[in-house]
């Protein structure tokens, strides 16, 4: 018999012996395709649009039916076509019989592809008709349908790939399904026990993004079928890992000895390797486990031994397969508590000096910098491809969009950083600082640092273009004016007016407000903002938002007098304000001590140094100019309040600017 | 032919097989005996090509086995814990091994089949223990390979389908180049069938050849001497295997030619001497003990 009639007789006869896993396939995915459709379509009047966006809801790539299935029949299909390497009876009878162990290899494998890729299949094309039915078969669908398809099979070469080449290190089921386990997870598990400790140990380490943020680089399966649904063009990478770990599998598998059934390792020159592979990551995390609980060295030592001892006792018993053996080869055993000493050594006397390295400032193309401390009022957003407006954290926005290339300022802040660090001194606040090198790579980290200490570095940096637009979206914003409608204004006493305005008068405000943004100096920060601008963002009938915060200066000349000529109301009359209420708080005292105004001569002496708190963002970072033990509460009287109203609205003292009367009576002089 | 040459097989440290070589002719039953963990299944799953060697070759009609389909088409391996495909049954079975054996004699099979009282149709899950001996016997004898490896052939068997297969034995190595090759701690079965024996003992072989020529080579003889004397001195040069003394009646075994051995005893006169025939068992515990696994010890 030919070889390749002999495969397609194997292949037939092998894909009956398996036919039972093809209709649980089948089974499953027909719950999950065409019964799941009809059930999201409900049963509501025949609508094309409504069946089109079920369809193509169902056929999304997050799908996480499709996920679990494809993970799941990976999982079932790998070990399952070799499940006779598991048992000596059933190894001796395929080995002894006459045939290539390659074309066995072949038959088996090839079946486990087919069963997925036809269960799926089928059941993909089975919900057409349905679809059809319904009126919502597009060209649309049917290409997501394909991309799904096409998708989730790459994911399941992958995950199979990986899982056969797990299933040929063992000749025993149950180790065979820890070693699937832990070829998926070891990668995401490493990453975040990588993150934790540095999160614990080194003081500078800023984590910029959650542990599989980025999950191209996480050395896992699992990881990358995240990273396939969210980027669905990396389809050549997958190919290539499942064709690289498809020959790692036959090459295993040609290598595998027959009396390697029954055994936890078929290779027993992989048992030290794995024992520390295991062994000394579980000790790490014993300790962090225990440290995160009670941030106590001695604790960490204590976890990291206890999980230590679970971790190599265990793998002893497993390689064994004998409760007996649990501590047997105490050499190796000994080898991974040193080496988890010697790292968590390494790392807790930062030997390696993460905290204090700054990289070479001729290596850099660019810097960004999130001080804390230095405006954090203003909203942050980016716009995906659709013109869907997202908001992001401030850090995030900063630390990704911001490209400094005149690094002198941001650098020396940094540097002044990084030696604080390395000398264990604290700071009143924190920069974090993303180094992008010429190479590409991102450095980051994140120094204490004395904002009033720092003052003329923080007014260079600040003074910069690229801070601010690294900062200020709206600096960068101008391609999206279309979907700017409007504006609205909060003025200092925090009275809000909004107005729609054409595109003609939104250009001339952009232009104006952000030209006086870019020439805000630090200095100017300090002076009283006449009040708090937002945009309107309106994309057709279905979003509508309004983004910034931005304060507005005095010497804001092209933005104010754009905003009168519109017809807002900019200024601030003294006569509004019936009274204002100071409260000073005292260290040690329980109850503040208020003083209260409410002649319109002190308010009008007093309002001018007034600074509206979530403006005044850096009055930590010049002490000497703020009380911050100090806030004031206005009261608001006149036509516009009748009867006075209190504003809960926070107010810090600018002392430089305080009347006489006022600093007589809050600290008698 | 099978040829074994300086063949190893090691389990992580423990010798399986160690440096065996022998030759089993075609055309003669060759019976594998041998202590327990003497390398027996070990031997055969090395032979069928199961096992790679450590060190060493195992040729089949001049070709290597592991990894060579040409060269194991020549061979049928029966495990001593059999398996079957899930939920087969014998004709399944047949079917299946039809495709890596294309000259399969399935009609012969399914004769056989009725003439054992085996229900082609019949799960196989559903048989004894001797039963599915009895079909993968057939499927052996009806596979067209040359060579029947049997790890435990009549393990299960009842002695009619014990003598029914023997006769199918013989049958089969009358009709055509048909040699099975018998692993068994059945010493007397053995005998009745094997031709040649090899004897495994710790891995390694002690003794392999014509079972007729072992026995005409060892000898028990039972004397009662006029005068007592050393046993050793009455016999060398020859080698005795055991002696074993109750009052003045000695039981010798003993390895040396018939004649040689009776001349000597008559030579010394004695009072009474008679030559008794030796099993298979009595050889293989003799030459057990030889090396050192001496049943008394166990016993005791």
């Amino acid at each position: 018999m030919t070889s390749r009639k002999l495969f397609f007789n194997l292949l037939r006869e092998d894909f009956r012996r398996r036919a039972w896993s093809f209709f649980l396939g089948c089974f499953v995915c027909f719950l999950c395709l065409p019964a799941a459709y009809l059930l999201l379509y409900g049963s509501g009047s025949p609508d094309a649009k409504h069946a089109v966006e079920t369809a193509r809801q169902l056929f999304s790539f997050e799908n996480p039916l499709a996920v679990l299935i494809t993970v799941t029949a990976a999982c079932i299909c790998a070990p399952g076509g070799f499940a006779y390497l598991h048992r000596r009876s059933t190894t001796d009878y395929y080995h002894s019989l006459p045939i290539r162990r390659e074309l066995l290899f072949f038959v088996k494998y090839l079946n486990g592809i087919l069963i997925y890729a036809l269960s799926f299949g089928i059941c993909l094309l089975l919900t057409l008709p349905l679809i059809a039915s319904k009126g919502g078969l597009t060209a649309e669908v049917l290409t997501d349908m394909y991309m799904m398809y096409v998708i989730h099979m790459t994911a399941y070469l992958v995950l199979y790939s990986v899982a056969l080449t797990a299933a040929f290190l063992t000749g025993n089921l149950l180790v065979n399904i820890m070693l699937i386990a832990a070829f998926y997870l070891y990668g995401i598990v490493a990453r975040f026990l990588r993150l934790s400790l540095m999160d614990t140990f080194f003081d500078t380490f800023y984590m910029d993004q959650w542990p599989l943020g980025n999950t191209a680089t996480v050395l896992s399966p699992l990881a990358y079928y995240i990273h396939l649904l969210e980027n669905p063009q990396n389809l050549f990478l997958g190919w290539a890992i499942a064709i690289l770990f498809s020959l790692l599998a036959l090459l295993l598998y040609r290598l595998r000895p027959s009396e390697a059934a029954d055994k936890t390792l078929a290779f027993p020159v992989t048992q030290l390797p794995i024992k520390l592979l295991i062994g000394v990551p579980s000790s790490l995390l014993g300790g962090l486990f225990f440290y995160s609980m009670r941030h106590d060295i001695a604790w960490y030592c204590f976890g990291a031994v206890a999980f230590w001892l679970i971790a190599c006792v265990f793998l002893e018993m497993l390689f064994a397969q004998s409760f007996r053996q649990g501590l047997a080869h105490p050499k190796s055993s000994a080898a991974c508590l040193c080496i988890a000493g010697l790292i968590t050594l390494i790392l807790s006397l930062d030997l390696a000096g993460y905290n204090t390295y700054v990289p070479a400032k001729d290596s850099l193309s660019y810097m960004a910098v999130d001080i804390q401390g230095l405006d954090y009022r203003s909203d942050t957003y980016t716009w995906d491809a659709v013109d869907y407006l997202s908001y992001t954290s401030r850090p995030d926005y900063r630390l990704k969009q911001m490209q400094i290339t005149d690094l002198d300022a941001a650098y020396a802040l940094a540097q002044e950083g990084a030696r604080m660090a390395g000398e264990g001194q604290q700071g009143d606040s924190a920069i974090i600082v993303r180094y992008r090198t010429e190479g590409g790579r991102d450095i980051y980290r994140q120094y204490p640092i004395l904002l009033d200490a720092q003052e003329e570095l923080l007014a260079k940096v600040y003074a910069s273009a690229q801070y601010k637009e690294g900062c200020y979206p709206i600096l960068t914003d101008s391609e999206h004016l279309a979907n700017y409608s409007g504006v609205c204004f909060y003025n200092f006493l925090g009275q809000g007016q909004s107005l729609d305005l054409d595109a003609e008068e939104i250009e001339s405000l952009y232009a104006a407000f952000t030209a006086d943004l870019l020439e805000t100096s630090l200095e100017d920060t300090c002076t009283q903002a006449v009040g708090t601008l937002y945009f309107q963002i309106s994309i057709g009938t279905m979003y509508s938002s309004d983004v910034g915060g931005y304060p507005v200066y005095a010497d804001y000349s092209r933005t104010l007098p754009i905003l009168e000529d519109l017809g807002i109301d900019i200024s601030l009359d003294p006569g509004t304000v019936s009274s204002i209420s100071i409260y000073q708080y005292r260290p040690g005292e329980p109850d503040s001590e208020s003083f209260f105004f409410s002649d319109p001569e002190e308010i009008a002496a007093i309002l001018p140094c007034l600074r509206d708190s979530e403006l005044c963002w850096h009055a930590a970072a010049v002490p000497p100019d703020y009380d911050t033990d100090c806030s004031a509460e206005l009261t608001l009287g006149g036509s516009d309040s009748p009867g006075g109203d209190t504003l809960y609205k926070s107010y810090y003292i600018y002392l430089p600017q305080a009347p006489s009367f006022l600093t007589q009576q809050l600290y008698g002089v | 032919m099978i040829e074994t040459s300086n063949l190893t097989k090691t389990f992580g440290i423990l010798p399986a097989v160690s440096g065996i070589s022998t030759t089993i002719q075609e055309g003669a039953v060759f019976g594998l005996v041998g202590t327990n963990g003497a390398g027996k299944s070990t031997f055969l799953r090395l032979l069928s090509g199961v096992l790679r060697p450590d060190s060493g070759t195992v040729l089949v009609d001049g070709s290597p086995v592991y990894e060579h389909p040409d060269t194991k088409q020549l061979l049928f391996y029966i495990s001593d814990e059999q398996y079957f495909l899930p939920g087969s049954t014998p004709l399944e079975t047949a079917a299946h091994y039809r495709l890596f054996y294309p000259s399969f004699q399935m009609e012969r099979y399914e004769k056989l089949l009725d003439n054992f009282g085996l229900d082609g149709r019949r799960k196989i899950s559903t048989f004894s223990k001797g039963m599915k001996k009895q079909v993968s016997i057939l499927c052996g004898i009806c596979s067209g390979a040359n060579y029947l490896l049997c790890d435990e052939a009549f393990d299960g068997l009842d002695p009619v389908m014990r003598q029914a297969t023997k006769s199918l034995f013989a049958g089969e190595m009358a009709q055509r180049p048909f040699t099975p090759v018998i692993a068994s701690h059945n010493l007397r079965e053995l005998e009745d069938i094997c031709e040649h024996i090899g004897l495994l003992h710790a891995g390694g072989i002690l003794l392999s050849g014509d079972l007729d020529n072992m026995k005409l080579n060892i000898h028990k003889l039972q004397f009662v001497l006029k005068e007592e004397r050393p046993v050793q001195e009455l016999f060398a040069p020859m080698e005795v295997l055991s002696d074993k003394c109750q009052g003045r009646l000695h039981t010798v075994t003993l390895r040396g030619n018939r004649e040689e051995i009776e001349s000597l005893v008559v030579s010394v006169r004695p009072v009474f001497y008679e030559l008794l025939p030796l099993t298979l068992e009595e050889i293989f515990i003799c030459e057990t003990e030889v090396v050192g696994y001496d049943i008394q010890k166990i016993i005791l």
